[in-house]
């Protein structure tokens, strides 16, 4: 994949292609939601960072996981997917890795998985895998248009979801 | 940039008398960052790192990060112990902790130094250090200021040279607009002369 074929996927973004490569760097507490169809061969990418629309008033949805997954839905469905044959894998909502000293994080990862999968339920798309909680970053890409979501960690080697 | 470059000098005193060597600052750069790109600010997102982080308290919230190689972290402890360069080979308890002391003694004079020019009291919280990769070190502060609804952060980075080593020791100060105002007003942004 070349640099102009690679979409990435910042906070709060979502994206949508047929041919490259979405990407998302180094997910901390955030979620990936990937999407595709299929028959299509259309898929999508959402980098969710909150879990609630209540938390905040962003007019970009794809910052909140409620909001996040049916404009995702209706993204694919704008550029020709079916939202029937849509599928879904989930990477990401871990609480980094701390090695000492008195300081704290939020630990919003957990949540944020949580709101993903109810946003992926009411939607009526179904998960078919998912990569998630845990304490390290990862970095997920999905390629097109075959589909294939692939996840790396640090000191991991990338595998396939 | 004067007042930013006097807290990065007091920094490096202080990063002196921990170590018991002689280190200067380097030239700071200072950019706002909108918060999409946060997670690039040091380059490539998915390098491994090690982190000091420290959150910022008092008139106005936000962060500190200082963000190292785990090999410049390395050469800090055997500087910091005292010890031949090259002994420090892991980070156990006893580096982690010395780290975390780098974190807040150097936080905490670069705090300091900048409110003092700034008439803004900026306090430091307990350092945590992180080891990942650097976007998702950053992630969580990214979370933060999202919850703020922040579009962006201050982002000021330097290095620290001691004799011939160069510690490729970046600060990032993100914080909400509040500090960016008070910053100005203080006459810390570019285009002053104070």
């Amino acid at each position: 994949v070349t640099l102009a074929e690679r979409l990435p996927a910042g906070l709060g973004e979502i994206c949508v292609a047929r041919e490259g490569e979405i990407i998302a760097y180094s997910l901390g507490s955030c979620v990936a939601v990937c999407l595709y169809d299929a028959t299509s061969r259309v898929g999508g990418m959402a980098h969710v960072v909150l879990p609630d629309s209540s938390l905040g008033s962003r007019r970009s949805p794809g910052h909140y996981a409620d909001c996040a997954v049916p404009a995702l839905v209706e993204a694919l469905r704008s550029s020709g997917a079916c939202s029937a044959r849509l599928f879904a894998r989930i990477a990401g909502g871990a609480a980094v890795l701390a090695l000492g000293g008195k300081g704290t994080l939020p630990a919003i990862g957990l949540r944020n998985v949580q709101a993903v999968k109810a946003a992926l339920a009411l939607a009526h798309v179904d998960i078919t895998a998912e990569h998630t909680g845990g304490t390290q970053g990862r970095t997920i890409r999905m390629l097109l248009p075959g589909g294939q979501v692939f996840v790396r960690t640090a000191h991991s080697a990338e595998v396939e979801l | 940039m004067v007042a930013l470059a006097r807290a990065a000098a007091s920094t490096a005193t202080a990063l002196s008398g921990m170590i018991g060597r002689t280190v200067r600052a380097n030239p700071l750069s200072l950019r706002a960052v909108p918060l999409a790109s946060l997670q690039q600010i040091a380059g490539d997102p998915e390098r491994e790192v090690i982190s000091v982080h420290l959150g910022i308290t008092g008139r106005t919230d936000g962060h500190v990060l200082l963000v190292l190689s785990e090999a410049t972290a390395r050469d800090l402890v055997d500087l910091m112990m005292g010890r031949e360069a090259g002994t420090t080979t892991g980070l156990h308890t006893l580096e982690v902790s010395a780290l975390a002391e780098v974190g807040n003694v150097t936080g905490a004079h670069f705090l300091a130094s900048l409110g003092e020019d700034a008439d803004v009291v900026m306090t430091p919280t307990p350092p945590l250090v992180l080891q990942d990769m650097f976007g998702a070190v950053v992630d969580p502060l990214a979370v933060m200021l999202d919850l703020a609804e922040l579009d962006g952060a201050l982002v000021v980075d330097t290095q620290f040279t001691c004799d011939e080593q160069v510690f490729d020791l970046m600060f990032f100060v993100l914080s909400d607009p509040k500090l960016f105002e008070d910053l100005a007003r203080g006459s810390c942004l570019p285009g002053s002369n104070r």
